[in-house]
């Protein structure tokens, strides 16, 4: 077992704890001095890797504007194609079609039942006369008048028999009013 | 060797020995300096360097949209893109046109057998109806016409069906008929539509959804693909004669 004896005057002391103390501070310095190096030498090699991504980015997207302006032509016939289609789809959303109407009226019934005459009565309301050669096909009318009210058809919102007479030869006239989608 | 500046210092500074307080100015500088350069150097480096990096994840996704945009655009089948191109030009008129529209009706009706008999366009100014608006935008005016069309009763149907089938498009907004024997006269209010403003951009600032079609739209397109365009020669009175140049010095004179 040593014992630690310090023999040395007290100013030798001061020195040799000075010379220690330069020492540590030295150490100190160096460790500092290395790690703001690597902090500064880390942040600059990050910036340069940083921007030489950029260039290689903004090389890539300036070929790709490049390639996207050489079609300039097909951009604008799609653009105008999008922007005609909105404005032909707004000029037929609001459009009543007569002919296709009329059309599903000669269609509303069988070859039982003949369409003489149709008359407008009012916007997307029309006058159907009508005639049943045979009298049981009345129900055909009938059937078909709850089918509309009934929300069963596609074409026509609502239906009304107006007037119904028979003529002596046993054929039926009737007149219905129907009302289109 | 002899310092540039010999300061006498006293043998205590700060109640220290002056000997370690000149230790300790080295390690302070130090310090001073490292936190000047942090602030004066690194922490605007890494500044730069985040908005560098925004600036890479910016282009990126520019890229990407560019990329999306021109990948679609290669992918439309070019005769298809022309086709539908003409049918939704002969949709809609280029401009206010109310004589064409007369002949537009006129080569209709021809077809089925029926003749203008009277017909009245009202050129004058806009009634607020008459202009059609977008997002608040006015793009395109209605071109309103009365006509009265004579033919065979039998066939008013099937013209009315072709109106309604034609290109550019006709809304009728009024419809009477009136039959004598087989003669039917119709009374029809219709209209059509012309352009206002031609929505020409800068092509690099349109989206990819400026230029795909949403559903209704490729709907909309089949349908008009089952419309006939119906063009009117609009020349027909000018005749075809050649151009015959006089060389005379008096244009009044024989």
């Amino acid at each position: 077992m040593s014992m630690d004896l310090n023999l040395l005057p007290s100013r030798a002391k001061f020195q040799a704890a000075k010379i220690k103390l330069r020492k540590q501070v030295i150490f100190f310095v160096w460790i500092f001095v290395s790690v703001w190096v690597a902090l500064v030498a880390v942040v600059f090699v990050i910036s340069i890797i940083v921007n030489f991504n950029l260039n290689s980015v903004q090389k890539k997207y300036t070929a790709e504007q490049n390639r996207y302006k050489l079609l300039a032509e097909d951009v604008s016939i799609s653009y105008q194609i999008k922007y005609q289609a909105k404005l032909v789809g707004t000029a037929l959303s609001n459009r009543f079609e007569y002919g296709a109407s009329i059309n599903k009226i000669y269609n509303l019934f069988s070859s039982n039942i003949s369409i003489d005459s149709y008359e407008i009565k009012g916007p997307k309301i029309f006058s159907v006369d009508a005639k049943v050669i045979n009298g049981k096909n009345l129900d055909e009318v009938e059937q078909k008048i709850m089918d509309i009210n009934g929300g069963n058809s596609p074409d026509f919102d609502s239906a009304k028999l107006k007037s119904i007479k028979v003529e002596s030869n046993g054929t039926w006239n009737f007149i219905m009013e129907v009302t289109s989608k | 060797m002899k310092p540039l500046i010999n300061i006498k210092l006293p043998e205590r500074l700060f109640g220290l020995e002056t000997v370690l307080v000149k230790i300790f100015i080295i390690p302070f500088l130090l310090i001073l300096f490292f936190l000047f350069s942090l602030n004066l150097i690194i922490i605007p480096k890494i500044d730069e360097i985040n908005a560098t990096n925004s600036q890479i994840k910016q282009i990126s996704e520019k890229t990407k949209v560019v990329t999306e945009k021109k990948d679609y655009l290669m992918s439309r089948d070019q005769e298809k893109l022309k086709t539908e191109e003409a049918y939704l030009e002969s949709a809609i008129l280029r401009e206010d046109q109310s004589y064409y529209l007369v002949g537009v009706v006129r080569s209709i009706a021809d077809k089925y057998g029926f003749q203008i008999k009277s017909f009245s366009i009202s050129p004058g100014k806009l009634k607020d109806d008459d202009k059609i608006k977008i997002a608040d935008k006015e793009v395109m005016n209605r071109l309103p016409i009365s006509v009265i069309l004579t033919g065979p009763k039998e066939r008013h149907l099937d013209l009315l069906l072709a109106m309604e089938k034609s290109l550019p498009i006709l809304v009728i907004n009024k419809f009477d008929i009136n039959t004598s024997g087989t003669v039917a006269e119709l009374n029809l209010d219709i209209n059509s539509f012309y352009i206002t403003k031609n929505p020409i951009s800068d092509v690099t600032t349109l989206s990819l959804s400026d230029l795909t079609l949403n559903k209704d739209e490729s709907d909309l397109l089949d349908k008009l693909s089952q419309f006939n365009k119906v063009s009117v020669d609009t020349n027909q009175n000018s005749g075809n004669g050649t151009f015959t140049k006089y060389q005379r010095d008096n244009p009044f004179s024989l």
